[in-house]
């Protein structure tokens, strides 16, 4: 008999991701729902540490996978330490982000597992007849589609930003459990040899939760600098237009919209961009967006929830100056 | 050392199914490619876009014009329509093909969210359904009724966008100070569909044209005045099929005709050289040349002068066909081409009479930085300053 | 005839103002004896031409020479009538238009001119027209199919008698096999009925048309205006009187067993051209292997066409034929597959309509090489070929059948081949005219000595003047038609057939009144023989380009004077020089030559002589006076008729004259040649070489004499042959003869 409520915590560098976190949350919401137990899985290495903060974002019981070959993601290792697990224990239904990791891993674990998958998911329903419906966008967002499953366990990844992030209670405690690493050696035909990161202790743009972006109104590379003043203090990311890309102010791995990184943060700070319409598809699902420009009539401030009509090198500094009060 | 490419007559008839009627009238004499805008930029997308090889791929049911630098490359400016000398309706043929994968789910994913939009909003540009008109308020426009001649309808870009809206203020104030009896339905009204068609999703686009059809001749409209060249073609030429058969013309010919008619002039100078940018589509694509002309050149002060290639054979903007919605870097955009034309005749102002035009030449006279040269005026904004 | 010469010269177009007129005028008066020496500035005008018409009139004048413009212009302005000799001295173009004015040089350039055209005056005697016995007007139509009922029909709405021999028991010819014909009517889109039934019908209703079916010629003798042709018809021989010959034999398909690489013979299902019209013809449009309704098809263009192994050239109608057959299938069902692979489509005169509108029914056509054709389990056919155009290799899915468009070969093209070939080639070619191949192909059967059919010129068909005049053939009076002259669609054989009609009617008017057809038109001089002096040596009778001279029983040449074109080529070759005109002859050049004044070797005025052929050399020298090219004042130009009428006694006259160079200038020669008689600059050519050993033994340099090609286009080049063939003259010397 199927049971529990899994979610595959995914961490980098000890790190749990925040998507993890946000599943915890809303799995803790169905586990109490449903009266199923909340199970926290993690793979890796040195990760013991992990089971503390996984525990007080709601799980009941943790199963830690220690192994020098699951230091770093490779699909075959996971997979195959995950199918094993998961043939052993029969949870009803397992979790992911729909991450690079949750798309890379899940796919081949369903097919291992002889189960479907749903992938993407943005919305899930408790359900008494199928356990959990899960809501998908199809046709490029233009409708939706609930799907369940009839076999188990289920398997769905779910789009990051989709659950809120509860509130931790530091004094839950969850059992902890350490199995060991069942890996085929026929899995391991791909083996990391070097992970190469882009120094930048800012956040990735299409992760951050907070995005200050410039454009045309930077008036040129230099000034970026009032901007990430600005980024440092409120932990954000730095983006810039299309029209600061095109001028050669920033690469395009730092382009915002189109062709550039489609961003869905919570807040995002526009300075100097005039939001011409065709380019805004990028950062449309922000959730606030703020605009500071010195034209009344850009149309940014259409779209923008709060604007400032005024000169971004008075009003960014200032602002920079005010957070710092807040945040201390 | 060359793989044998297999001949499809299956994917061939489909394509010819889907609107390519005249795909096999063409000779493969290779004007067309030759007289194409993407001639004049460099790039990946110029090096792959052909459009002779891609009929050719489509006549032969081969693989290879899928590819996105391929077959969302064109940007419909009708350059190789008008003179290809076998009449072979090429855009015709470049929707068909498009219309064979995106029917099948692959629509490029920059374009995803604006067919996203047009299915949820009726308009591409995410603008909510309900403040279609609110670029109206203060204005005074009856709603079009019984009473009213022609139906003033209004592109979603100039509904949604600050800068275009006020295209659309100043066409009105021109249409009312002129006296024209019009009326408007926009709060009810969808997108006109024509570049979603052009871009392939034939479904979509006749959800939209048959919910506008339904719209109009429900009120009994019979004369439509469009404010974009895109609108234009689409309620001439497109929707007659469906069954919405109206008289439709571009604001630019009923003001050329009232100024004839001398019931409406301008008096206030303005002592600029001007020039006018045919957009393709009010020029190749309905023949529309010489009221802008007139009209510009009935506002006294102003010193016309013709850009290089005018007229027939106008430059594109890059923004047709879903261009305008298209990522190219910079120096690859031939709309830029046109900033550089007009600078180079020394034009004050450079004007069109289109919205996505208008978007395209803004950007690329930002994106130049000659925005303190050349400014880029809607002719409708020129007219209405000097009434 | 007794002469009184008159000498008239033109002082207008600047000739006054840059020559001494007096000084000229004495060459004439004194030197030559005129009678009557008159000059005027503007001897075309009204006034002038009164002038010389007094003269005629109350002066008797009889032989008029006008010095002035060149004789290529004004000829019209300057005919005083048949019964006057006319001389004209090029002192305009040739002299003073490209040297300079009231210069030592040109005076004597001009002064030499006059000598020269006083001396040819002087010799000259009028010609008779020949009138040959019982001559005829009757035009004999050698074929009946389109060409030959479209000829046998013009001539006979004209007036002509018309008499036509078709081999095959009915008229019509390749079109009687067709199921439909290319459209030869508004708005040329779709094919149509074949109307050959109604042409034929018309023939036979037309009056002064005689036609022998089941006929073939037996022979033709004689020559225009007196041919002697004997049909032979199911064993009964008739005999025609015909005054000119159209033939229009037509072509045959090519023969598609060689083929096999395209899968003729090899796959059931690969038929011709030919085949599918019978196909088409019995109804539905089935395949040869099982009788299966044929829903897609392929043609291939080109097949054996445009290519080295088999016929390197294009038929012209192929294309246009399958694009016909397409119909046919497309008819039959709209929804069937059609391939075309070709080279290039060609669609001349009005086809492209029918391309377009078979594109429009939807066919698929396939540029490129094809790289092979296979046949799978059902007997269907995979064809695989490059696409030019997407720089791929395609191959389509099986199709029913594949018709193999393939081009055609002349009728002149078979028969036996009757010369020898000479055993040494490579010495042959250099010292002795190309011996030419005629083969007996049983369609004229002429009675010519040189052979019994027409020379044939690139791939078989009959050698026509293509790039001057494509409907004069080697055989005087003998026209081509159709596609046996050159790969043509219907339509184009119909004009065809009217232009030769009209030809054939030309020579016959024009060989009555006794005057050459073509080039000399209007030219009533013909060569006579001294035959008593003749050694038989049959140059002239293999030489002649036009097979005008045939052999009597007494082995002696017999000329026959219709047939002749007046170039003197014979006149050329003849070694003891029996041969010549009334108005061109051997001694009226050695005359010419003697006239000139060659100053003294200290002197230092060399003197070159310029043979110049009438057609090309001649022209471009005028034009080069037009042009106002300026070359050295040594030149003296003596006009030939063609270089190949160029008798080498003339070198040695030249020669021993004492004037250093000779320079003949000709027609280019060649695959493409442009020589209007054919054979001359070429035969010049060999004969220069013969010369230059015996100069070698004379101690006199062989590049004295030196012949240059050239086309009137080439003018412009004139001043850099004169002045280079004068610098290698100052090389080597004055001409030791000098004053002998």
């Amino acid at each position: 008999m199927a049971k529990g409520i899994w979610v595959v915590v995914e961490q980098r560098d000890l790190q749990i991701r925040k998507v993890s976190l946000e599943l915890l949350s809303q799995g803790r919401k169905i586990a109490d729902e449903t009266g199923e137990s909340l199970v926290a899985v993690i793979l890796g290495q040195g990760i013991e540490g992990l089971a503390q903060t996984v525990s007080a974002n709601g799980a009941d019981k943790v199963i830690l996978v220690e192994d020098e070959k699951l230091a770093e993601y490779t699909t075959g290792a996971y997979t195959s330490v995950l199918n094993k697990l998961i043939r052993k224990e029969e949870p009803q239904v397992v979790l992911t982000g729909n991450t690079a990791v949750g798309k890379d891993l899940f796919p081949r674990l369903a097919q291992r597992l002889g189960v479907g998958l749903a992938s993407d998911c943005t919305g899930i329903e408790v359900d008494s007849s199928s356990f959990m419906v899960f809501k998908r966008p199809i046709y490029a967002g233009k409708a939706f589609e609930f799907v369940s499953s009839t076999v188990r366990p289920i398997l769905a990844t779910i789009r990051p930003n989709t659950f809120a992030l509860g509130t931790p209670d530091a004094g839950r405690t969850a059992e902890v459990v350490k199995e060991t690493a069942d890996i085929d050696a026929g899995d391991l035909r791909a083996i990391l040899k070097e992970v190469a990161i882009a120094a930048s202790k800012r956040p990735e743009l299409t992760e951050a939760n907070i995005i200050v972006s410039g454009g045309r109104g930077m008036k040129g590379p230099e000034n970026y600098v009032i901007l990430e003043a600005l980024a440092d203090v409120i932990g954000a990311a730095v983006g810039a237009s299309r029209a600061a890309v095109d001028a050669g102010w920033k690469e395009q791995k730092f382009q915002v919209g189109q062709t550039g990184k489609t961003v869905s943060p919570t807040l995002y700070i526009a300075c100097g961009i005039s939001g011409a319409i065709q380019h805004l598809a990028g950062m449309g699902s922000s959730k606030f967006i703020v605009a500071i420009n010195k034209d009344p009539e850009a149309n940014i401030f259409n779209v923008a929830d709060y604007g400032i009509v005024g000169d971004l090198f008075d009003v960014v500094p200032i602002l920079t100056e005010e957070f710092k009060k807040i945040v201390g | 050392m060359d793989e044998i490419k297999e001949v499809s007559l299956e994917m061939k008839d489909y394509i010819v199914s889907s609107g390519a009627e005249t795909l096999s009238w063409c000779m493969q004499c290779g004007l067309c490619t030759n007289l194409c805008p993407w001639r004049l930029v460099p790039g990946e997308i110029s090096e792959a876009f052909n459009i002779r090889k891609m009929q050719r791929l489509g006549q032969l049911g081969l693989e290879g014009f899928e590819d996105e630098n391929v077959l969302f490359a064109c940007a419909t400016c009708g350059m190789c329509l008008v003179n290809c000398p076998r009449k072979v309706e090429i855009i015709d043929n470049v929707r068909s093909m498009r219309n064979t994968t995106v029917a099948a789910g692959f629509l490029p994913a920059n374009l995803r969210p604006i067919a996203g939009s047009l299915h949820a909003n009726g308009n591409p540009w995410s603008g909510a359904h309900e403040k279609r008109a609110e670029w109206q308020e203060g204005l005074n426009i009856p709603a079009f009724s019984d009473d009213t001649e022609y139906l003033l309808y209004v592109c979603c870009t100039s509904c949604f966008d600050t800068r275009s809206q006020k295209i659309a203020k100043s066409i009105v104030n021109l249409l009312q100070k002129a006296g024209v009896s019009f009326g408007v339905l926009t709060a009810e009204e969808n997108c006109c569909g024509e570049t979603i068609r052009k871009l392939g999703d034939e479904e979509l686009f006749q959800k939209l044209a048959e919910s506008n059809i339904k719209l109009f001749n429900g009120k009994g409209v019979k004369k439509i005045i469009t404010t974009s060249p895109h609108c234009l073609y689409a309620f001439k030429k497109d929707y007659p099929e469906l069954g919405g058969n109206y008289e439709v013309v571009h604001y630019a010919e009923l003001l050329g005709d009232l100024l004839k008619q001398g019931k409406i002039s301008f008096s206030t100078e303005l002592a600029k050289k001007v020039t006018f940018h045919d957009p393709c589509y009010l020029g190749r694509h309905n023949q529309v040349y010489d009221p802008q002309r007139e009209l510009l050149k009935a506002v006294p002060g102003v010193e016309f002068v013709e850009l290089g290639r005018n007229k027939e054979k106008s430059l594109c903007c890059a923004g047709g066909g879903g261009r305008v919605w298209a990522e190219a870097p910079m120096g690859e955009r031939f709309g830029e081409l046109r900033i550089t034309d007009a600078v180079d005749k020394q034009a004050d102002i450079l004007v069109t009479a289109c919205p996505y035009c208008i978007a395209m030449l803004d950007d690329a006279c930002a994106g130049l930085e000659k925005g303190d040269v050349l400014k880029v005026m809607e002719m409708s904004e020129l007219l209405n300053a000097s009434l | 005839m007794d002469k009184k010469t008159g000498v008239y010269i033109c002082t207008g177009c600047g000739i006054g103002e840059s020559l001494d007129i007096e000084g000229l005028s004495k060459v004439a008066t004194k030197e030559g004896k005129v009678p009557v020496c008159k000059s005027h500035p503007f001897f075309c005008g009204p006034e002038g031409v009164a002038l010389i018409k007094s003269d005629i009139e109350n002066e008797g004048v009889n032989t008029v020479v006008i010095a002035g413009c060149s004789s290529r212009v004004n000829y019209d302005v300057f005919d005083f009538g048949p019964s006057l000799l006319m001389e004209r001295a090029n002192i305009r173009e040739q002299v003073i238009w490209c040297h300079p004015a009231n210069d030592e040089d040109t005076q004597m350039m001009a002064e030499d001119a006059l000598r020269m055209s006083l001396a040819k005056a002087a010799h000259i005697q009028l010609p008779e027209a020949y009138q040959g016995q019982n001559m005829v007007k009757t035009i004999l139509v050698v074929g009946g199919g389109l060409s030959g009922i479209t000829a046998a029909l013009e001539a006979a709405k004209a007036g002509y008698e018309t008499v036509v021999v078709e081999k095959s028991p009915v008229l019509g010819g390749w079109m009687n096999s067709l199921f439909k014909q290319a459209p030869l009517k508004f708005p040329y889109d779709s094919p149509e009925d074949v109307d050959i039934a109604s042409r034929v019908k018309e023939l036979e209703a037309q009056s002064g048309v005689k036609i022998y079916t089941n006929a073939e010629i037996k022979e033709i003798a004689g020559a225009p205006g007196m041919f002697d042709v004997t049909i032979n018809q199911n064993g009964n021989t008739i005999q025609e009187r015909i005054g000119s010959v159209i033939l229009a034999t037509g072509a045959v398909p090519y023969d598609p067993t060689k083929l096999e690489q395209l899968g003729y013979g090899k796959y059931a299902n690969v038929v011709t051209a030919t085949q599918m019209e019978e196909i088409a013809s019995k109804g539905k449009i089935v395949r040869p292997a099982d009788g299966k309704e044929v829903q897609s098809i392929a043609f291939i263009q080109c097949a054996g066409s445009r290519d080295p192994e088999h016929l390197p050239y294009c038929s012209v109608e192929c294309c246009v034929e399958s694009l016909k057959q397409a119909t046919y299938l497309k008819e039959q069902n709209p929804e069937a597959a059609v391939y075309i692979f070709n080279k290039d489509m060609r669609t001349p005169g009005q086809n492209e309509r029918l391309y377009k509108r078979v594109q429009q029914d939807g066919a698929i056509f396939v540029r490129g090489e094809i790289s092979e054709i296979s046949e799978d389990d059902d007997k269907n056919l995979i064809i695989q070929s490059k696409d030019v155009l997407t720089g791929s290799t395609i191959s389509t899915e099986g199709v029913d059948m594949v018709v193999l468009a393939t081009g055609m070969v002349p009728t002149t093209a078979f028969g036996e081949s009757l010369v020898a070939k000479a055993e040494d080639s490579e010495e042959v070619e250099a010292t002795e005219p190309k011996v030419e191949e005629i083969l007996k192909s049983n369609l004229l059967n002429l009675a010519y000595r040189q052979g019994p059919e027409m020379p044939t010129l690139k791939y078989g068909f009959a050698d026509s003047h293509f790039i001057c005049f494509p409907y004069e053939t080697r055989r005087t009076g003998i026209y081509a038609a159709g596609s046996v002259r050159a790969p043509m669609d219907a339509a184009s054989s119909i004009e065809d057939a009217t232009g030769a009609a009209m030809k054939a009617i030309q020579c016959n008017e024009l060989t009555a009144i006794g005057n050459a057809v073509h080039p000399r038109v209007g030219d009533m001089s013909f060569p006579d023989f001294a035959m008593s002096r003749c050694t038989q040596c049959k140059r002239c009778t293999v030489e002649c380009p036009f097979g005008a001279i045939n052999e009597d029983d007494k082995f002696n040449p017999l000329p026959n004077p219709t047939r002749c074109r007046r170039c003197g080529i014979c006149m050329g070759a003849c070694p003891e020089r029996i041969i010549s005109f009334k108005n061109y002859s051997v001694p009226m050049i050695g005359n010419m030559i003697k006239a000139i004044e060659v100053p003294e070797e200290d002197e230092e005025k060399p003197r070159i002589v310029i043979f110049a052929c009438e057609n090309d050399a001649y022209p471009a020298l005028d034009m080069a006076g037009i042009n106002h090219l300026s070359y050295n004042a040594w030149v003296r130009v003596i006009p030939v008729r063609c270089l190949g009428s160029m008798n080498i006694v003339w070198i040695a006259d030249t020669l021993s004259k004492g004037i250093d160079g000779i320079l003949l200038l000709g027609c280019k020669h060649g695959d493409d040649y442009q020589c209007h008689f054919v054979k001359g600059s070429e035969l010049a050519g060999i004969r220069l070489g013969k010369v230059a050993e015996t100069l070698n033994r004379l101690d006199l340099e062989s590049d004295r004499v030196r012949m240059e090609q050239l086309s009137i286009m080439d003018y412009d080049q004139i001043p850099a042959m004169i002045d280079g063939f004068a610098e290698r003259l100052e090389e080597l010397g004055p001409n030791p003869y000098k004053g002998f």
